[in-house]
């Protein structure tokens, strides 16, 4: 069935109503797809475009939609975002949403490009932050813990995953429908300080799990303290585990989990002395 | 046909961490603490996997990779590490071979991924076009996709090998030595910031140890 002819400002409406976000059937199906495609954002990841090439690819339904059937301004629009982008991969969705939403409007071009110049830098601090330095790591000290309490394999990994997976998603969608709804004014979604509480609030959480995890393995070892769990018993067959193999793996979290910049040589320091003493060093316990 | 199945799975768990990475989704399955985890689970030695997923998570918890930086790539080394522990005769010299080949094979990954990220400049950057057709930015960035899930396979494959030849050959025994962890633990103590919450958790560990060492007594 041929879709009638809808002028760009129809379409602004229909991809991003300030009210209700996407409206038509077939702005949903584009905006759905987009979403989709942000999954992959990284694939083409490259030194010199960096996520160019996947924000035009993961842009272009929603490019598509709006340039139903003029080609050529089609083709411009994907070179335009092709060009060199970066931001943090789970935030992109809310830069995607933006554009989206701009070039719905018929913005100027020039002006959609230094909004994505100045939107790249806080998107990959925030998550950067947030995600990588923060949330991953304080998931990751959480599923360590689990299994250094004796939980079963498969419930220290579920609870890592779904823990977080959580924001991951939550991100994701925030993102895409911020972006979407937004346009222009989407720094406003970026300024709540709910982000910067979560973070804080993560890190003790975090620094806390860390403390957690030293005494955890330290009491796991079968010769210090009672029996030893599964965990240990299937690896080492019966035998006692030394005592260097649940300290290294607290200290080794808590060491690379807070050590700042200025801290790394000490950090590599350690990490150096430990690898030599994997290479040389005699048996522990 | 057991083993292929096993080899098989291993090797899909591979590709899916490999892709995990940065391609498509990240939604972690390539974190050690899961790759070794599941591989160990899937070569009938889960809570060995567990271990290693755990020892090759605490090196990895500080890597950040952010904007083009070059880091080791945890994924298919995790998993390889994992089929490891599953494959050697269960004991300490098996776990520290593990770790070691993960630690290196996450160097070999990390290089892989340079690679390909330097190989992707030719294949999908458009950085100065002024027309560019959509389905050369589809073809390319799903090309992308092809080469990395290649290059993820080529990466647990060899790998496996390596592990399986190992395992032929006999294990090296190393072990290590107690006082350097005990120089982890003082350098951590005394450099980490937000020692508060540490010194809370720690309290909250003892509290747990107590009560269990206070539950099994009384059993």
């Amino acid at each position: 069935m041929e879709r009638p002819p809808l002028s760009v400002t129809t379409r602004a409406g229909d991809i991003a109503a300030p009210a209700v976000g996407v409206t038509t059937p077939e702005a949903r199906r584009a905006a759905r797809c987009a979403a989709c495609r942000l999954l992959s954002l990284q694939a083409s990841f490259n030194y010199e475009t960096l996520h160019g090439t996947g924000f035009a690819y993961a842009l272009l339904p929603l490019l598509r939609y709006i340039y139903d059937r003029d080609d050529d301004a089609l083709a411009r629009a994907v070179a335009r975002h092709a060009e060199l982008f970066n931001a943090h991969p789970y935030l992109a969705p809310l830069a995607v949403g933006a554009v989206g939403r701009l070039e719905a409007e018929a913005t100027d071009p020039m002006l959609i490009r230094r909004f994505k110049n100045a939107l790249r830098s806080s998107l990959g601090a925030l998550g950067d932050q947030l995600v990588w330095a923060t949330w991953r790591p304080t998931c990751a000290l959480a599923a360590v813990a689990l299994l250094l309490l004796g939980v079963p394999w498969w419930i220290a990994v579920l609870a890592f995953l779904i823990a977080y997976n959580v924001l991951h998603l939550h991100l994701r969608v925030w993102g895409f429908h911020r972006g979407l709804r937004f346009g222009l004014e989407v720094a406003r979604a970026l300024r709540s300080p709910a982000w910067d509480r979560l973070r804080q609030q993560a890190a003790q959480v975090g620094a806390g799990l860390a403390g957690f995890c030293l005494v955890a393995a330290m009491a796991w070892t079968p010769t210090w303290w009672g029996a030893a769990p599964p965990v240990a018993s299937q690896v080492f067959a019966g035998a006692a585990p030394p005592v260097a193999t649940p300290v290294f793996v607290a200290a080794a979290a808590v060491g690379t989990l807070w050590a700042d910049r200025s801290r790394r040589l000490a950090i590599g320091l350690w990490i150096a002395l430990a690898a030599s003493g994997f290479l040389t060093g005699s048996k522990g316990g | 046909m057991v083993d292929v199945v096993i080899w098989a799975g291993w090797l899909l768990l591979g590709v899916a961490a490999g892709l995990d990475g940065a391609s498509f989704g990240q939604f972690m399955i390539s974190r050690p603490v899961v790759a070794a985890t599941l591989a160990g689970a899937w070569g009938g030695a889960p809570q060995a996997g567990a271990l290693v997923g755990l020892l090759l998570e605490a090196f990895h918890l500080r890597v950040l990779p952010i904007g083009a930086a070059r880091y080791p790539e945890s994924g298919p080394a995790a998993v390889v590490a994992g089929a490891a522990i599953a494959l050697w005769p269960p004991g300490l010299p098996a776990l520290v071979a593990a770790v070691l080949v993960g630690l290196a094979w996450e160097a070999v990954g990390g290089w892989s991924v340079h690679r390909f990220r330097l190989a992707n400049i030719r294949r999908a950057s458009f950085p100065a076009a002024d027309r560019l057709p959509p389905e050369r930015v589809e073809r390319a960035h799903r090309a992308c996709l092809r080469v990395d899930a290649m290059r993820a396979a080529t990466l647990t494959l060899a790998g496996l090998a390596l592990v399986a030849l190992a395992a032929a050959v006999g294990l090296p025994r190393w072990g290590w030595d107690v006082r350097l962890t005990g120089a982890a633990v003082a350098t951590t103590l005394v450099f980490g910031p937000r020692w508060r919450s540490f010194v809370v958790g720690m309290l909250a560990g003892c509290a747990w140890w107590l009560g269990q060492t206070a539950w099994n007594a009384m059993r």
